[in-house]
């Protein structure tokens, strides 16, 4: 069920977002933050399609355990690789009757205690490039009026990957795709550093990070990249910094 | 091919050496972007690149090149080089060029990365495995890092080795770092 009255905030605060220079990385898992919260799923993931063909976990606003997972086994199979593959929507998808459909997805999505799925391509004229994942714990349904909010949303994920620049060339779509990408190992490798250095877990690592970005009105990769160095030993003789 | 910031390592031939070149006399130039920013900078023409580097611009279409295509060689912060392709007379990469560019982009790295060695055991060069690596892989990268004081490239290549020695798969390994399900392994020396 989606909470109107939250929208008009979501939207002027992510198109003030996109006026300025951003983080994609960051702008990317604010989005899921704010549609999980308009939607009322417990979690929303995002999943990007590097050129290689291959579907990359790129942000998600409950990137723990279970949910992680699921959002990363559908490079193979599942509600985000049908939505990506066909272009349309993939909406209240009843996960106790999927088995037939996702044999591999739907008893790991259950078990992890979800009752629905719903995918939103992420379109570009007459291509996806990615998909906005959404799971509920209760049967939650979406009407028409709904999933033209959501996929309006999954359209905004889709503006701001292209924003920086016209993308009138391959170059560019390909530019951040891959920029973005890259950036995401960046975070990865950082939360896992920081949540030893911290003692912390991985996810409280990440609110650290982000926290960190947001208080020094930097990039959360170049935040990442600042806690890589700082974590690792003095000299690497192969340059990696 | 370039690896650091420093010299280029490996052309198809000599023309394209020269020029690779150029961008380190020069200082400028889209390898070093893509080296410094960890993206590619794809600029299908020079010509029309907007003075973003003016002296190699001008070395570069005087030697007859119109096109520098600049792919980063990176595990996330690990910087490993640039491979560039550069194009002449006008020549573009459409979409299937670039998909076949970042698929020696990744053999590349996979390459460089194997030259990390220390001597443990090491699988052979999976580059589709890059493909399948799952977050939590590189959440342990960063882990094992913090506790065994090693680079980011040790700490992969001391996750494969496990993962090789013990015949499990190295996404299967990472999770069960990330999760405590395993402890991390003690420090060589």
């Amino acid at each position: 069920m989606i909470s109107v009255d939250q929208l008009p905030r979501v939207f002027v605060e992510m198109a003030d977002t996109l006026v300025d220079d951003f983080d994609l990385v960051e702008f990317l898992h604010t989005l899921t933050d704010h549609v999980a919260a308009v939607s009322g799923a417990e979690a929303v993931g995002l999943v990007l399609a590097d050129q290689r063909g291959s579907l990359q976990f790129m942000a998600a606003s409950n990137a723990s355990g279970a949910a992680l997972e699921l959002f990363q086994i559908q490079n193979s199979e599942g509600p985000c690789q049908d939505c990506f593959r066909t272009r349309q929507p993939v909406v209240n998808a009843d996960l106790g009757r999927a088995e037939t459909l996702w044999p591999a997805f739907a008893p790991r999505a259950r078990a992890a205690g979800f009752q629905s799925v719903h995918a939103f391509p992420m379109r570009l004229r007459d291509e996806a490039i990615g998909a906005l994942n959404l799971f509920g714990t209760s049967a939650v349904l979406f009407e028409t009026d709904e999933v033209r909010v959501v996929q309006a949303l999954a359209d905004v994920a889709t503006i701001a990957i292209l924003q920086e620049r016209s993308i009138s060339r391959a170059e560019a779509l390909t530019e951040q795709l891959q920029g973005a990408l890259l950036s995401r190992v960046v975070i990865e490798q950082a939360k896992g550093a920081l949540s030893r250095t911290l003692g912390v877990s991985v996810d409280e690592a990440f609110a650290v990070l982000r926290s960190r970005a947001r208080g020094s009105r930097r990039r959360l990769s170049d935040v990442a990249r600042d806690v890589l160095e700082d974590s690792g030993p003095p000299a690497d003789p192969r340059g990696g910094s | 091919m370039t690896t650091g910031a420093e010299a280029s390592v490996a052309a198809s031939d000599p023309a394209v050496l020269a020029v690779a070149d150029l961008q380190f006399a020069l200082g400028e130039g889209p390898s070093a972007d893509a080296f410094a920013d960890g993206r590619p900078v794809l600029v299908g023409d020079l010509a029309r690149s907007d003075g973003r580097w003016m002296a190699f611009t001008s070395a570069a279409l005087a030697s007859g090149v119109t096109g520098v295509y600049a792919f980063p060689l990176a595990v996330g912060a690990v910087r490993l080089g640039v491979l560039a392709c550069y194009t002449h007379a006008g020549h573009t990469l459409d979409g299937d060029d670039l998909r076949h560019c970042l698929l020696a982009v990744d053999s590349a790295t996979e390459l460089l990365l194997s030259s990390t060695d220390d001597g443990s055991p090491r699988p052979d060069p999976a580059v589709e495995e890059s493909l399948t690596i799952r977050s939590e892989v590189y959440q342990a990268q960063g882990m094992l890092m913090v506790e065994l004081a090693v680079s980011l490239p040790d700490a992969l290549a001391r996750l494969r080795a496990i993962a090789f020695a013990e015949g499990i798969q190295l996404n299967d390994l990472a999770a069960d770092l990330v999760t405590g399900r395993r402890p991390f392994p003690e420090k060589d020396e």
